[in-house]
């Protein structure tokens, strides 16, 4: 069975936001895959990602992240993250992640961090 | 958030590998799609390890090739590329890979010297390798790391294995499939080209088959009847063929590529003629030359380029290609010998035609006449020829004997044929001489009939008591009397006979109009001289081996040998001897009479 995984997209001013709902799992993977894709074709290089109602992440979620981080970055952008819940974060930091990515505890500071930049 | 203890982390991370690794089992059960299959191995690998660009290798057994069949960050870009590298397969015993054991494939690969590379094997098989690139990460792949995608490895490999080889069936099954259809429409396309008639519908079908199974638009198709060959039906072709003999193409062993063909050839007199073939057929991008054979002949050569959408045709479609072009150039083949067959039908009818006329112009039965023996035999050819002859009494009770012998075969002779006997029917009607009627029946022909036709004619009024003879000889084999001489008379057993030929009166008739006009001589017959009138299928039949005709001498020799005989047997002797020496291969009409003075 499918599990459910959807995504919602939403812009303020050139930074895009991804709302992930739902597991980020082995199945689900592709949806966000093809987004990121989309973001890089579509040159929406600033993206933050709110994990908000995300509920569950295994490897091959985390895995998206890492396939597209260097290229986003190496394109002057960023994959920011925000608004994990206790269990997801726990992941994230189980797996060394938080030394990688830039993690926000919501999508308002990690907003404001992409302003700062300019 | 809490701060584990550096104990309590690896406890938990201990617990998350083993939740990813029963997770990947559970999904590699549930899944038979290499897609997916691979993608879950590199994203969890990208996940746990922390690095972002990492592919995954497969092994082309027999090909020395890898081919690079998934990957992510920089690798994204390079799915489906080659590598050009064959390994010791029998030496890759280890579950991971350094640079230093494998720096050729490292570096074809473009992997920095911290890569591993990890390897995707079942017990029995090779895969090829996972392949992680670190760069992103600042610090090395931790023994724990190792163990981790090693197992992951280890569990992915069997159901990857299984996948691929469930692709490959599924490949195998696709092109079972194309086949099957393939069969089903040539054997379609043989059923309708069974129904066709026209070599022209052949070639609009064919044009259509090509198109419509492989969306081939470019191609010609040569035909060779004879010696000669054309061009059958063509489609894309912008130019005019070279002139140069196409029959070079006819001399290919096999289905060649273009440039196959040019290294086929280098030291052959029709050299040239290829070569100006060759570099037409290039010019307007065919690819192919298929030569089709029937008979150990190749009767036909089709040239195809790509097909429309530029895809070049693969080893099934040039067979698809092949059959359906054999299928043709048989149906052609059929449709000329059908052909050939409705005009011999055609010819025979004609022939039939041309023989009930001829019949209906010779007389059945010959009159008598008081104090002569006569017998007259006309043995028509296969093809009828002109011969013709008559004999019917006149008015003041004389007879007219006539033969001839009209140029041409068939209908038209006979034709002629009917003419001449009206006019001589006609005339005999009329207050006239022979001599003159003779002239009014060449003006006829010649006015009537193309330069090229005329009629040999000899004809000859006999006097009511059968002993002389008026004639007109215009052109015909001369008759020939033969008489015992009277000074034999008295040497017994000696036989000597002397000959007179009824030569006098003039042209053949048709070829010239009458300026001079015919002249006409007498002979009186005496008791047992024999008459011969024929035609030249007496003379000119052929020997069945030396094709020697016949000719005059032997025929005077068989009358003489045969003169006390009556004209029945004499006449009888004549053809007995001529059948003997065509062995019954008759060429041309043959007509003889023969006349006795009793």
């Amino acid at each position: 069975m499918m599990k459910s995984f959807t995504i919602t997209k939403r812009q303020e001013e050139h930074i895009t936001i991804l709302e992930i709902n739902g597991e980020l799992d082995a199945h689900t993977a592709f949806k966000l895959e093809q987004q990121f894709k989309n973001l890089i074709e579509i040159e929406a290089y600033h993206i933050i990602v709110n994990c908000s109602n995300l509920q569950y992440i295994a490897s091959a979620g985390l895995g998206v992240f890492m396939a597209y981080i260097e290229d986003i970055r190496n394109l002057g952008g960023d994959i920011k993250l925000s608004d994990m819940t206790g269990d997801v974060y726990h992941v994230f930091d189980l797996l060394g992640f938080p030394s990688l990515y830039d993690i926000h505890k919501n999508e308002s500071e990690a907003l404001s961090s992409y302003k700062n930049q300019k | 958030m809490d701060e584990l203890s550096p104990k309590d982390r690896a406890l938990e991370l201990g617990r998350f590998e083993q939740r990813t690794l029963l997770e990947t089992g559970r999904d590699l059960i549930e899944s038979q799609d290499p897609e997916f299959i691979l993608n879950n191995l590199l994203l969890i690998s990208l996940g746990k390890l922390r690095v972002s660009t990492a592919c995954i290798i497969v092994h082309r057994p027999g090909e020395d090739h890898y081919l690079i069949k998934k990957g992510k960050g920089l690798y994204s870009k390079l799915e489906g590329e080659l590598l050009n590298y064959e390994p010791n397969i029998n030496e890759l015993e280890k579950g991971v890979y350094y640079y230093d054991e494998l720096p050729k494939l490292f570096e074809t690969l473009q992997l920095s010297k911290d890569a591993v590379m990890f390897h995707l094997r079942t017990s029995a098989h090779h895969i090829g390798f996972l392949c992680i690139e670190p760069t992103f990460r600042s610090e090395t792949i931790t023994a724990q790391e190792q163990d981790f995608l090693e197992n992951l490895c280890l569990i992915t490999s069997a159901t990857l294995s299984n996948s691929i080889m469930f692709e490959e069936l599924k490949k195998i099954n696709r092109r079972l499939d194309r086949k099957i259809y393939d069969l089903d429409s040539l054997f379609e396309l043989s059923k309708d080209f069974n129904q066709m008639q026209s070599i022209d519908d052949l070639s609009k079908t064919m044009k259509f088959a090509l198109l419509g199974q492989l969306f081939i638009n470019r191609f010609l198709f040569l035909f060779k009847e004879g010696k000669q060959v054309k061009v059958l039906v063509q489609s894309g072709l912008e130019t005019q063929t070279p002139d140069n003999d196409p029959l070079v193409l006819f001399n290919l062993p096999r289905v060649m590529a273009l440039d196959e063909i040019a290294d086929f050839q280098s030291n052959d007199s029709s050299k040239n003629g290829l070569e100006a073939w060759i570099s037409y057929l290039s010019e307007q991008k065919i690819h192919y030359i298929l030569p089709v054979q029937s008979q150990g002949e190749t009767l036909g050569v089709i040239g195809i380029g790509n097909k429309s959408t530029g895809q070049v045709l693969a080893g099934d479609e040039l067979d698809f290609v092949l059959s359906l072009t054999n299928l043709v150039v048989l149906n052609i083949k059929r449709i000329q010998l059908l052909h050939e067959q409705l005009l011999n039908q055609q010819f025979q009818k004609e022939l039939e035609l041309a023989r009930t006329i001829q019949e209906g112009l010779i007389p059945k039965k010959l009159p008598n006449i008081k104090g002569l023996d006569i017998v007259a035999e006309n043995i028509p050819s296969e093809q009828i020829g002109g011969d013709y002859f008559d004999l019917f009494q006149l008015n003041d009770g004389s007879y007219l004997l006539s033969i001839a012998d009209v140029t041409g075969k068939g209908v038209p002779a006979a034709l002629l044929m009917a003419n001449l006997q009206a006019m001589i029917h006609a005339l005999a009607l009329q207050d006239t001489t022979i001599e003159t009627a003779t002239g009014t029946i060449n003006d006829f022909i010649y006015t009537n009939t193309p330069a090229d036709i005329f009629i040999t004619f000899f004809w000859t009024k006999i006097e009511a008591n059968g002993k002389t003879l008026k004639f007109v000889n215009a052109g015909h084999d001369h008759p020939i009397v033969f008489r015992k001489s009277e000074a034999d008379r008295t040497v017994k057993n000696s036989t000597q006979i002397q000959q007179f030929e009824l030569s006098e009166g003039g042209l053949v008739l048709g070829a010239l109009p009458t300026s001079t006009p015919y002249t006409s001589s007498y002979f009186t017959l005496e008791a047992n001289d024999v008459v011969i009138f024929f035609t030249d299928g007496v003379t000119e039949a052929l020997h069945h081996k030396t094709k020697k005709e016949y000719n005059l001498n032997r025929l005077k020799t068989i009358v003489a040998v045969h003169f006390n005989r009556t004209a029945k047997e004499i006449k009888e002797a004549i053809i007995s001897d001529v059948n003997k020496f065509s062995n019954y291969t008759q060429h041309d009409d043959l007509t003889l009479i023969v006349m006795k003075k009793k």
